[in-house]
């Protein structure tokens, strides 16, 4: 018995296989449904995401499972099992429980790092619970896996850092000025890139933005859209005085923003800096402009190269969060490991309390004079005589249960306890073969943690995109 | 053997003020989360250490530790360690915390090699000079985390212009969060020095019966705080100050600086006796 996960995401599949496969929320409940009822699998949770469909199982036998599932993926695409077989994968034991802990943390996603996947798979999870087909393996395995991501969120910022172009102009804008909402805007062409960097901006709070456009029907669309106001091209000078960013984007063949005009406007802003962010290409600012006092000019070079620093400081934290994945694999091998003696170990207590009993039992026999309190004397000193004598040897089987340090048989025989305790022990977590890979995982290194960077004190990115698992 | 507890004391802080320091300047490079949490429990080890040796020396001299040139940098550093501590409490403070102990470490250094005796004219100072004393030390510190704003400011900038985009650039706060903070201080720390300079004035009059006007001292401290009073001016008028201001900001502590250091001494009466 071990867990196993077969499925598909963006890398493995086009959006056209993935779009057939999914399996959307009034599907869910059917499709869990239907696992609950086969022999096959003894646990499942299915996670589903614009990105993703896999199925997370407990199985007796993993391969039977593996070729249930690849068949299950075939219905579902109207494909044959040989041809979609070669979109999916299949993972079984620490792999597949690494692999969920990867997905979680986002390090599988499309966009590393993205923080909307951990609440598909904690949805995920709980409509398994709700169906009734998450049992003692994938509530533990999930549960760690939430544990993880968040882990992974709080002590890294590997959610943090911009990896678009727009978001890039959003996060320099946040390097000059402190809280966005009180420093007025101003969007210079209605195109799409100006609108993402605009929205972005509005999304951080904006209160005041102004948008200029030759054709004056089209910066009042996107005026409209994003809250603001449309302005007239005549008067692009005066809202450029009063325009804290400016996220220049037009698609003109030559310069929109000269120096002399930036130095005009800003002489008239007594001082107050402006970020000018030139996103088109041509650019529409004059590059004169750049040393101009007051003015923090920045183009799309510039923000490629953040998006460029950005990732790296992603990749980074990724490294870290490696890190404390294989400690969540590790947690999860030890606590299997431990379901292979939880049966010997209540097996013993239950023996220790009987033997106590009857100790207790024969006492009262041969001393019926005995108060009330002195019983209970004996009760408790007699059961603290059993506890004492345990105590040690459960110890030991606890900390060697993922070893080959303990023999269970002599353990069994040693305290005589009933053989079938032993199949029992075996059985409650995994297979002896299963626990061989799990065994092998346990003595595998951590991966050694890069330079990671200070937590910064600064909100989330948002992902207006479709970045989710 | 409360001389011997008094050196003990210095050399123990001025020791692990050194190896916090070292541990900042290492993640200040290469950020490691470990280290700088041994850096803060090392800086709390400094804390506790500059604290009882502030106590030695408050039962050695059997008068309050601030009457001479190294027991007033000694409290200055200890307001640096225990502001520094308290403020990275609440909001991380990243590189600041590195920058504002530089300037910590470099008073501790300086107060070691500083007279330990009383400047002229102090028995028992009374209220007014403690007073004095303090409101100096005061805008001393509020001074110096503005010095370090200021600074942390010129660098962003240069930084920002020059599209370097390190690991600085992830850490740094934004600019005009900067330059408000360095404003701020300034703003704390002018009207700190302007009542120390009024109190060493009433204290020396009272003490010497003439007003101590024509002195070095009181002379450049006058100046100095000219300088911030201009600086605030014209930050209020401008809003945001800018490059300029910083550089305004950054020399006005320079002159914090060589006040303390070499004009105390050619003071008449500021000067250890």
């Amino acid at each position: 018995m071990d867990i196993v996960v077969v499925g598909l995401n963006h890398r493995t599949a086009s959006v056209e296989l993935r779009e057939q496969v999914s399996v959307d929320a009034p599907q869910l409940a059917a499709a869990l449904d239907e696992f609950g009822k086969t022999r096959t699998l003894l646990e499942c949770v299915i996670v589903s995401t614009c990105n993703r469909t896999e199925v997370y199982s407990v199985a007796a036998s993993p391969r039977a499972a593996a070729d249930y599932l690849v068949r299950w993926f075939a219905r579902r695409s109207g494909m044959g099992v040989e041809q979609v077989r070669v979109s999916l994968y299949t993972y079984e034991g620490p792999r597949a429980v690494e692999h969920l802990f990867r997905v979680a943390c986002g390090l599988d996603s499309m966009v590393m790092g993205e923080t909307q996947i951990l609440g598909q798979v904690r949805d995920a999870w709980l409509t398994a619970q709700e169906r009734g087909t998450a049992g003692t393996l994938l509530n533990r395995v999930f549960h760690l896996a939430v544990e993880t991501a968040k882990r992974a969120h709080t002590e890294t910022d590997i959610g943090q850092h911009a990896v678009s172009v727009s978001y890039a102009a959003v996060q320099l804008a946040k390097k000059v000025f402190d809280g966005l909402e009180r420093h007025p805007v101003l969007v210079i062409g209605a195109g799409e890139t100006g609108r993402l960097a605009a929205q972005h901006l509005v999304a951080q709070g904006v209160r005041e933005l102004w948008v200029v456009n030759r054709t004056w029907a089209r910066a009042e669309a996107l005026a409209q859209e994003l809250g603001g106001r449309a302005v007239a091209w005549d008067a692009l000078n005066e809202v450029l005085e009063r325009a804290d960013i400016v996220i220049s984007a037009t698609g003109a063949p030559g310069v929109v923003l000269t120096a002399d005009r930036l130095r005009a406007a800003h002489e008239a802003r007594a001082g107050r800096p402006q970020l000018v962010i030139d996103i088109a290409v041509p650019r529409d600012v004059a590059p004169a402009a750049r040393n101009l006092p007051g003015i923090y000019l920045f183009d799309i070079d510039d923000l490629q190269d953040v998006v460029q620093a950005n990732l790296a400081e992603r990749e980074r934290a990724a490294r870290t969060v490696e890190r404390f994945i294989h400690e969540a694999v590790q947690t999860f091998a030890r606590w299997l490991a431990e379901q292979r003696v939880v049966p010997l170990i209540a097996a013993l207590r239950h023996k220790g309390i009987q033997i106590q009993q009857s100790v207790m039992a024969s006492l009262e026999r041969k001393l019926p004079g005995l108060s009330q309190r002195e019983r209970e004397l004996l009760a408790k000193h007699t059961m603290s005589i059993v506890n004492q004598l345990l105590r040690d040897p459960v110890q030991y089987l606890k900390e060697h249960a993922s070893t080959d340090a303990v023999d269970l048989t002599t353990f069994v025989r040693l305290f005589g306890l009933p053989e079938d305790t032993l199949e029992q022990g075996l059985t409650a977590a995994s297979t002896v073969a299963g626990l061989g890979t799990w065994e092998a995982w346990l003595r595998q290194e951590a991966p050694t943690a890069p330079p990671e960077r200070q937590r910064v004190a600064s909100r989330s990115e948002p992902e207006l995109g479709f970045a989710g698992g | 053997m409360l001389a011997v507890a008094s050196r003990w004391l210095a050399d123990a802080s001025t020791l692990f003020y050194a190896a916090t320091l070292a541990l900042l300047f290492i993640d200040a490079l290469q950020p490691r989360r470990p280290l700088h949490r041994a850096a803060l429990v090392l800086l709390f080890v400094v804390l506790v250490a500059q604290t009882g040796l502030l106590w030695v020396r408050f039962e050695e001299l059997d008068n309050l530790p601030v009457y001479s040139p190294a027991d007033a940098l000694r409290l200055a550093a200890w307001l640096v360690v225990a502001a520094a501590l308290s403020v990275n409490a609440w909001f991380p403070t990243d590189l600041t915390l590195f920058f504002i102990n530089v300037v910590g470490f470099a008073w501790v250094v300086f107060s070691n090699f500083s007279a330990s005796a009383a400047v002229d004219g102090v028995g028992h100072g009374g209220d007014l000079l403690f007073l004095h004393v303090m409101l100096a030390v005061g805008s001393y510190v509020a001074f110096a985390f503005g010095f370090v704003f200021s600074f942390l400011y010129l660098v962003h900038d240069a930084m920002l212009r020059a599209g370097r985009w390190g690991s600085w650039y992830f850490r740094l706060p934004s600019l005009e969060r900067l330059d408000t903070l360095a404003f701020r201080c300034a703003a704390v720390g002018v009207p700190l020095l302007l009542a120390a300079i009024v109190s060493g004035m009433l204290w020396g009059h009272m003490r010497f019966g003439r007003w101590l006007w024509w002195d070095p001292k009181p002379i450049v401290t006058m100046l100095i705080w000219l300088a911030y009073g201009v600086y605030v001016l014209l930050r209020m008028r401008s809003g945001w100050g800018g490059r300029n201001l910083a550089w305004v900001n950054v020399l006005c502590f320079g002159g914090v600086i060589v006040n303390f250091v070499a004009i105390s001494s050619l003071s008449g009466f500021h000067r250890a006796v």
